[in-house]
C-alpha cells in the first residue's frame, strides 16, 4: 500500500524512461501508446543496483529529463511545480488501485434507502422553519463589537447546524475517519510514540502526525512540550476500506464486544468511538506480522467518524446500515 | 392529530377538502379509497394557504380539468441488492491498471533477504513461486516494457487475479512431501484412538465464480442471477391487455400506504419471502387522469428489498400470471415506454 508522505517523491532520477514521457495524461488512454519502440535501444549491459542504481559509476542519465523544483517558490516564479496529480510531481501518489467495495454499496443501496428513510413531505408553499434566532448579534455596547466575528450562542463556540429538510443532495455520507492514539509512555521512551504511529500508518495507509501536549497535568504525568500522541485522518476510498475492515474482520471478533455507546456524537454529526490494544492487533494489517512490533507498544486508539450530516441521529444512522453495532439508549 | 385521511389528502392534493364520493359510485365498491381533488381551487391558487399567492406549482395540472376523485393504489418496487461486487468496465479496469503500474515504478524493490530468511522453506517457497511468475519488475532491464500492450487483456482476468494471487503468494505453510505424510499418519492414528484431529492448514476453498448457473441460462426467475446488479421483481397481469408491472392494488379499508404495500406484496407473490420495506414514505407516484365516470386513478410507488425466499403465484388473488426478477435495463424493455417514463429514476442505476 502507498504511503501518502507530502512532498516527498521517489521520482528522482530513478526512473529515467518515466520521467522522460513527461507530464502524462493521469488517464488509462496509455493503452494506445504512440511511443515508437522499434527505435528505442536497450541499455547497455552494466550491473545495475536494483535498490541504488544511481551509485552505479558510468551511469548514462537522459539527456533532457525534467526535474519538477524542489521548492515551492510562489505563484510568480517562472518555475511552477506540476500539478499534484501528474506522475512527474514529487507529490504525486498513485491511486486508485481498484474500486471500494463498501463506497459502492454505499453510493448504490444505502444512500438511496437513507434519503428513503428519513425523507420528510413537506407540501408545496411551506416554509421552513427561521433558524436565525441561533445567531446573535453584538449589541454595540462597546466600540470593539465592530468587525468582531459572529456571536456565538450561550454555552457554546458555535451554533449548530440548521436541520434542512432531507433531499437527494444531503444524504449523510461518510466524510472522513481520524484515529488518534494518545501514549502516556511516550513521555518516557518516545520508542512507544514510534510503534503506535506505525500501526495508525498500517492500519489507515496515512502517514500518521505527532501532537505535542499543551499543558503541564500532574495527575497524568503530563508536561507541556513533548510530543505525546498520533492521530491519522483519512477520507475518499481510504475510509471507506478501513470501515469495511472494521465492520467486517475486527468488531465481530473481539471478545465480549457490546457495539458503540448510543450516547456518542458530537451533536454535529460525528460519532466517536474507542478500542484497547488487544482489539488494535486484531487489524489485518498489524495482525500480519504482530511480531514486527515491539512487545506491548502496540497501542489503543480512538476513532472518530466524520459524516455529513448535521445530527448525530442521521449519523448512527449511516454507522448502523454500515453495520456498526450501537448498544444502549440512543441519543 | 389528523386522522390518516386528512394526513393521506395533504401528501396527494395541494387542496385539501372534504371526502368526496362520485355521484355514480354505483359501480364501485364502498370499501376502496377515494380522494377528490376539486379544479376550483387549481384554478384559485389563493383559496389555499398551503400555496404561496402568485406561485402556481408546475405539477398541478391547469390545462385540463382533473378527474374530481382518485383512487389510491400502492405498488411495491421490490428489490434484490447486488450480491457481488460490479464489473469494471474497460476503461475503468485500464485506468487501475495504469494506476498500479505507476506504483510498482515508485516504489522501492521487494527487500526479500527482510522478510525470508536464507535456506528456510519459506524462503524455497518464495525462489518456486516468485521466480516462475511473469511479472512487471519495475528495476530490471525490462523497465521501459511497463505498458498494457493493444489487445493485452491480462489486467482483465476473469477471476479478478485470484489464480495468479494463489500461485504466486508465499504462505510459509506449504507442505512438502514428508510432512503431509506425516501429518496423514497422525490422523490415521488419531482416528484409530477416537480422537478428534485437527489439521494444520485451514483449506480455502476457491470462491465460486461471478456468473452462476441461472446467470448462463437466463434463468430470469431464479434471484442467483445477474449477481452485480439490483434485481426487480415484475408479475404480469392477466387482463385483456398483457402486460408486466409491478405489483400493484388498491388501498382498502382504513390501510396506509405501507400496509396496503405489504398486502399488495402477500397477495401478489406469497407469504416465502422474507421482505423488509425501506421506510413509510413512497419513492415516487403516478397520477392517471384518463378515466370513465370521472374516477382517476393515483399510485403511490412503496420500496422493500427482499433478503431470503421467492415469489409464488400460484393463487394469487390480484390476477397474476407469471413473474420475473429483472434488472434496469431488461424492465426498459419488458414494460412500455411511458410505464418505464414513471418508474425509471426510482430504479438504482447499478
Amino acid at each position: 500500500m502507498a504511503l501518502r508522505i507530502p512532498g516527498t517523491s521517489a521520482l528522482g532520477g530513478l526512473l529515467c524512461p518515466l520521467a522522460q514521457r513527461t507530464l502524462l495524461p493521469t488517464c488509462g488512454a496509455r493503452l494506445f501508446s504512440t511511443t515508437q519502440r522499434q527505435a528505442m535501444p536497450l541499455p547497455a549491459e552494466q550491473k545495475v543496483s536494483a535498490s541504488s542504481p544511481s551509485k552505479v559509476a558510468g551511469r548514462k542519465r537522459a539527456r533532457y529529463q525534467f526535474r519538477p523544483p524542489r521548492f515551492y517558490r510562489g505563484p510568480l516564479h517562472p518555475i511552477q511545480p506540476p500539478s499534484s496529480s501528474a506522475p512527474n510531481s514529487r507529490e504525486f501518489v498513485p491511486e486508485p488501485f481498484g474500486a471500494e467495495r463498501l463506497q459502492d454499496h454505499y453510493y448504490n443501496d444505502l444512500a438511496p434507502d437513507l434519503l428513503t428513510m428519513t425523507y420528510v413531505h413537506l407540501p408545496p408553499g411551506y416554509k421552513p422553519r427561521d433558524f436565525s434566532f441561533r445567531h446573535r448579534e453584538w449589541d454595540g455596547s462597546s466600540e470593539y463589537h465592530k468587525n468582531r466575528g459572529i456571536r456565538p450562542p450561550p454555552g457554546r463556540s458555535a451554533p449548530l447546524p440548521a436541520p434542512r429538510p432531507r433531499t437527494f443532495q444531503n444524504v449523510p455520507k461518510l466524510t472522513g475517519i481520524t484515529l488518534h492514539s494518545m501514549v502516556r509512555n511516550a513521555m518516557k521512551d518516545s520508542a512507544y510514540l514510534h510503534a503506535a504511529g506505525m500501526v495508525l500508518q498500517s492500519i489507515t495507509g496515512a502517514r500518521a502526525t505527532v501532537h505535542k501536549s499543551k499543558m503541564n497535568v500532574a495527575a497524568f504525568e503530563l508536561r507541556s512540550g513533548k510530543a505525546v500522541a498520533v492521530t491519522s485522518h483519512i477520507k475518499g476510498p481510504l475510509a471507506y476500506r478501513f470501515m469495511s475492515s472494521l465492520v467486517d474482520i475486527v468488531l465481530p471478533r473481539i471478545k465480549d464486544y457490546k457495539g458503540v455507546s448510543g450516547s456518542s456524537g458530537d451533536r454535529t454529526g460525528n460519532i466517536m468511538f474507542g478500542f484497547g490494544p488487544g482489539a488494535v492487533a486484531l487489524f489485518p494489517e498489524i495482525e500480519v506480522n504482530y511480531d514486527m512490533y515491539p512487545p506491548k507498544m502496540v497501542p489503543g486508539m480512538h476513532v472518530t467518524v466524520h459524516t455529513s450530516a448535521t445530527n448525530d441521529k442521521d449519523a448512527k444512522l449511516l454507522l448502523m446500515s454500515m453495520g456498526v453495532p450501537f448498544y444502549g439508549k440512543m441519543r | 392529530m389528523p386522522s390518516i385521511e386528512e394526513r393521506i389528502l395533504k401528501i396527494t392534493n395541494y387542496s385539501p377538502g372534504p371526502l368526496q364520493l362520485p355521484s355514480t359510485n354505483s359501480v364501485k365498491p364502498a370499501c376502496m379509497r377515494y380522494i377528490s381533488t376539486t379544479t376550483t381551487s387549481v384554478a384559485d391558487p389563493t383559496a389555499d394557504p398551503a400555496i404561496i399567492p402568485g406561485i402556481i406549482p408546475n405539477h398541478i395540472p391547469h390545462t385540463r380539468p382533473a378527474p374530481t376523485v382518485h383512487r389510491i393504489a400502492s405498488s411495491v418496487i421490490i428489490s434484490r441488492s447486488p450480491m457481488l461486487t460490479r464489473d469494471l468496465g474497460a476503461f475503468e479496469a485500464s485506468y487501475y491498471f495504469y494506476q498500479r503500474r505507476l506504483n510498482d515504478r515508485l516504489q522501492l524493490p521487494f527487500t526479500r533477504w527482510f522478510y525470508f530468511k536464507k535456506g528456510t522453506l519459506a524462503d524455497e517457497e518464495w525462489k518456486r513461486k516468485q521466480a516462475a511468475a511473469e511479472k512487471y519488475n519495475a528495476y530490471g532491464p525490462r523497465q521501459w516494457a511497463d505498458e498494457l500492450l493493444v489487445g493485452d487483456n491480462k489486467h482483465m482476468s476473469e477471476d479478478n487475479g485470484y489464480q495468479y494471487l494463489v500461485d504466486t503468494t508465499v504462505t510459509g505453510e506449504e507442505e512438502t512431501l514428508s510432512t503431509a505424510i506425516a501429518r496423514v499418519e497422525a490422523a490415521k492414528e488419531a482416528e484409530a484412538k477416537g480422537e478428534a484431529f485437527e489439521h494444520p492448514t485451514e483449506i480455502i476453498s476457491k470462491p465460486f465464480p461471478r456468473v452462476t448457473k441461472a446467470g448462463l441460462e437466463n434463468d430470469t426467475k431464479s434471484l442467483d442471477r445477474e449477481m452485480s446488479r439490483t434485481l426487480y421483481l415484475l408479475v404480469k397481469t392477466k387482463n385483456k391487455r398483457d402486460h408486466w408491472r409491478f405489483p400493484q392494488s388498491f388501498l382498502v379499508e382504513n390501510e396506509n400506504l405501507r400496509e396496503g404495500a405489504e398486502r399488495t406484496l402477500r397477495d401478489a407473490a406469497g407469504v416465502n419471502m422474507h421482505t423488509w420495506f425501506v421506510g413509510n414514505v413512497p419513492i415516487g407516484h403516478r397520477v392517471h387522469d384518463t378515466n370513465t365516470e370521472n374516477v382517476g386513478r393515483k399510485v403511490f410507488f412503496m420500496k422493500a428489498r427482499i433478503l431470503a425466499g421467492q415469489a409464488d403465484l400460484t393463487d394469487n388473488s390480484l390476477g397474476l400470471s407469471d413473474f420475473q426478477w429483472l434488472t434496469k435495463q431488461e424492465i426498459e424493455k419488458v414494460v412500455g415506454k411511458v410505464y418505464f417514463g414513471f418508474v425509471e429514476h426510482m430504479l438504482v442505476a447499478r
